[in-house]
């Protein structure tokens, strides 16, 4: 910790409206994980050749200004001398240099290896960088079994068409994949795309003189098996054997599809051309030179092996992103599937006509009204409340308000409200308060800021006819849902809650009663010893807690509830850190519930994994989605990836569709639900991320209290915002 | 790490104790006052604190040393793959040849150690791997080891890197 006290009391803003002068390390860290994670990517694309790869291929043109000597000339090109013309050179007679191009691959190429070992034959193989960097233990095999390798450029483009920048870049991008591979440089090259000597013209000439002027022996080949086509063994064979002993480099390739054919026809034509008097030796055996490799040492040998290194990493964990996709792929859509289904089982059931809770309900219920500076709204509550069509008895608790509300609710001289005031501690101990003072067992619990409906009250408790019902949920909905902020927020609402709430009801694992519209059996709450102070999210602590003890939890989708949710960015950060923070700390909390038998076991064993899945686990993976989304969109499949992600943009919007349908909301807000999954998810990572990084380093949320021995430190009752007048209140 | 927990600290006063919430005023008309007033029970029994936190720091210190660890990590491999990416040098070692010509008197070249030194002569003709009857001189077939020091018994030359 090198932050010292002073600079924290000496600075007693509060944290957003200073920029310190050093960025924290938990936005420095995540920050330099995707600049890797970036360049990782990159790479990625890079030696895959989805990015910076070159297809097109020249079609032939006029040989005129190529010398004769080389279009007459043997398959292997010295353009080397600055001073002198070019010169070719051919191999001797009954020698046979194998050449294997765009290797190496992983399948084909140890079985070409093992061919050549068992006839103790050695070749050329020319390799790609994009191949040799991925597969860098076959290059080293290669060289260690007596073989030759050679540059075959980096990502395979037509040179002919590139700017000699190009070409040199190629060429040492190749030469540091073969240093990393295995320690050597190389002096041969064949360019992609070559054919026979004769097939040089006025394109691919330049490059060639190029080429040699950087010092590399052009090799090209006058012997063509043609094995990629596939023609069959036997004919590859046959074009493969050079004529009248002459002395020849066959072009082959152990690379770039299905190689079957030609492994097979070199287990054939090794013995064949050996007993025949030839040899296969390496080009510069075959030529009486000395070998074509250097061994490469120091800075350039760890640079090479370092780069090597990186592609093996960017492999591995590419992988491993992958099969993360796979998993929030399935979590995604398993989720909608569910979400669906069990959405229709519970409106088939509490719609049914014959449905009942059991007897009806019409006892008195107490309404508890925690309330911190609402002195703008306290009064519409409890007017609400009273205009309820059922008898209710009002508690307004004011936890140590500065505003004055009690004093309004107090001179509003209501029969049926009280109010009970406190010093300022916090919403649990406030709701804890008030249910001291209840008189009645049913209990329903609200937020200062919320309006009931006049029907919200007997939809709500009318579940308590059925004596196993602990608790109930209401639905909640947004009320300022006209700007974009807030028309986001009502279709999380609607689908994401209350959608939610339907699954959660049947599956019987509903993780949490919203703090604006819930009601709570009297009994059932001291059972599990009130409202806890423990968490952040203290109505998710108290439902797992009930389910725990064996309650059913249920929703009542005709209790409405109107919020205001928060309007601004800072203050939906705000609300939405403390519920994900909160929702953690409960499941930890109730962890335990796992190993457990009875009521609570099935809670641990169902619910509370779901619900770990669903609202930690996915929410912590779903950025996977938007990275391969941006590298579909720049290095891949552009149609495809496009194609995948408004695939699952129309699957979100007929659950919202039918979310809406069912709490017959106008689907003209759906409008924003695109620009939603661009812009409003990628915030829910970041308060996720946040509240992961909290919860392992331990660190202390301002809205949290210390408890020790009885000294409770009051940073807050209820998430006060910065310095501003109205306090938003969390709606759950 | 400036947040959480400073923050708290900034709202602390020290020394400050705070009384239990006992205050309440009831308002019912009928005057029940606060001896009837239940404790507010603020906790379970057998609560431990807030979930996660942890007061003593040592957890947030310890990641917060694996945090620079991995930043460097981070760091160095971003780094790495930009300098390897940018380039260097694209020429070939030199390769002594004379040419079509094998059956040429040579002395024995023997690969540079990476450099292009142009005294070297035609090499001798190695071995051809797989035949019996090799060329004219019996050397062993060790073209295309990469660290290439390979002495060359036959020519009685200089056969060292």
């Amino acid at each position: 910790m090198t932050t010292p006290a002073p600079r924290g009391r000496r600075n007693t803003h509060r944290k957003k409206q200073t920029r310190r002068r050093r960025l924290p390390m938990r936005y420095m860290l995540p920050l330099l994980f995707l600049v890797a994670l970036l360049a990782m990517l990159m790479l990625r694309g890079y030696v895959h050749s989805e990015i910076l790869a070159d297809h097109r291929i020249r079609p032939p043109v006029a040989t005129d200004r190529v010398p004769e000597q080389v279009l007459d000339g043997g398959p292997v090109i010295d353009a080397r001398s600055t001073t002198g013309p070019a010169k070719t050179l051919r191999i001797p007679d009954h020698r046979i240099v194998l050449t294997f191009d765009d290797g190496p691959d992983p399948v084909w190429t140890p079985k070409v290896l093992d061919e050549l070992k068992k006839y103790d034959a050695h070749g050329v193989f020319f390799v790609t960088g994009t191949m040799a960097s991925r597969y860098p233990d076959l290059v080293e095999r290669m060289v260690r079994e007596g073989h030759e390798v050679g540059l075959h450029t980096f990502n395979h483009p037509d040179l002919s068409y590139q700017s000699t920048s190009r070409i040199d870049w190629e060429l040492s991008q190749n030469q540091l994949v073969l240093a990393g591979a295995a320690g050597i440089r190389t002096s041969l090259f064949r360019p992609p795309y070559s054919s026979f000597a004769d097939a040089m013209d006025n394109k691919s000439w330049p490059v060639t003189q190029y080429i040699g002027s950087r010092g590399y022996l052009t090799v090209v080949n006058n012997t063509d098996s043609e094995d990629w086509k596939r023609p069959g063994v036997r004919a590859i064979i046959e074009r493969a054997t050079p004529k009248h002993g002459k002395g020849a480099i066959i072009l082959m390739h152990d690379s770039g599809g299905d190689r079957s054919q030609t492994v097979t026809a070199l287990g054939k034509f090794l013995p064949k051309m050996q007993k025949q008097g030839y040899s296969f030796a390496n080009l510069t055996d075959a030529l009486g030179a000395p070998s074509a490799h250097t061994p490469v040492t120091g800075f350039d040998l760890w640079k090479g092996k370092a780069f090597v290194y990186a592609v093996g990493v960017s492999e591995h964990i590419t992988d491993v992103m992958v099969a993360g996709l796979a998993v929030i792929g399935v979590l995604v859509f398993a989720r909608f599937g569910l979400m669906l289904v069990l959405s229709f089982v519970h409106a088939r059931r509490v719609r049914g006509r014959g449905f009942r809770w059991g007897e009806p309900v019409t006892r008195t219920v107490t309404v508890l009204v925690p309330a911190y500076n609402e002195k703008k709204c306290i009064a519409n509550t409890v007017r609400s409340l009273l205009a309820s069509d059922y008898p209710v008895e009002v508690i307004v608790i004011d936890d140590g308000s500065t505003d004055g509300t009690a004093d309004i609710v107090q001179r509003m001289r209501l029969p049926n409200v009280r109010v009970v005031r406190q010093r300022n501690a916090g919403k649990p101990a406030a709701l804890n308060n008030g249910i001291a003072h209840a008189r009645n067992d049913i209990i329903v619990m609200m937020d200062g800021d919320t309006v009931f409906e006049p029907s919200t009250v007997r939809e709500l408790v009318q579940a308590f006819g059925d004596p196993r019902v602990g608790a109930v949920a209401g639905n909640a909905k947004v009320g300022n849902r006209d700007s974009l902020i807030g028309a986001w927020q009502h279709i999380e609402y609607v689908m994401g809650f209350n959608l939610d709430r339907r699954m959660y009801d049947v599956l019987r694992c509903m993780p949490t009663i919203p703090g604006a519209v819930g009601a709570f059996r009297r009994e059932a709450l001291e059972r599990v010893g009130g409202i806890s102070e423990d968490t952040l999210a203290e109505d998710t602590d108290v439902t797992m807690a009930l389910h725990r003890d064996g309650w059913r939890v249920v929703y009542a989708e005709n209790a409405r509830a109107w919020t205001e949710a928060p309007e601004t960015v800072q203050q939906l950060w705000s609300q939405r850190y403390r519920w994900s923070y909160g929702t953690m700390q409960a499941i930890w909390k109730h962890r335990r519930a796992v190993i457990e038998g009875g009521a609570s076991g099935r809670f641990g064993r169902v619910g509370l994994p779901f619900v770990s899945l669903f609202m930690v686990v996915a929410p912590l993976l779903a950025p996977l989605i938007d990275v391969f989304l941006l590298y579909g969109l720049v290095f891949g499949p552009t149609e495809k990836t496009v194609g995948a992600w408004l695939g699952v943009l129309a699957v979100q919007l007929v659950c919202a569709a039918y979310a809406f349908r069912l709490d017959r909301e106008r689907m003209t807000h759906l409008l924003s639900l695109p620009l939603q999954q661009v812009l409003y998810r990628q915030l829910m990572y970041v308060v996720l991320l946040q509240s992961w990084i909290t919860a392992l380093t331990g660190g202390r949320l301002r809205w949290q209290k210390l408890r020790r021995t009885g000294v409770v430190e009051a940073p807050g009752s209820m998430p006060t915002q910065r310095g501003r007048a109205q306090d938003r209140r969390p709606v759950a | 790490m400036r947040t959480p927990v400073e923050t708290w600290r900034e709202g602390a006063h020290a020394g400050h104790t705070h009384e239990p919430n006992e205050v309440t005023i009831q308002l019912d008309g009928i005057g029940r006052q606060l001896s009837e007033l239940l404790p507010e029970p603020t906790a379970p029994d057998g609560s431990d604190g807030p979930v996660f936190v942890d007061e003593s720091g040592r957890r947030g210190k310890t990641l917060r040393r694996l945090g620079w660890v991995l930043a460097a990590v981070f760091v160095c491999y971003a780094v790495t793959l930009v300098v390897a990416v940018m380039g260097g040098n694209s020429s070939a070692p030199f390769l002594p040849l004379t040419g079509q010509e094998q059956q040429e008197p040579a002395t024995t070249g023997n690969d540079g150690g990476g450099t292009p030194a142009g005294a070297a002569t035609a090499s001798v003709p190695a071995a051809d791997a797989g035949e019996p009857d090799a060329g004219t001189d019996s050397t062993a077939p060790d073209a295309g080891l990469p660290a290439g020091d390979s002495p060359d018994p036959a020519q009685g030359q200089e056969g060292v890197n």
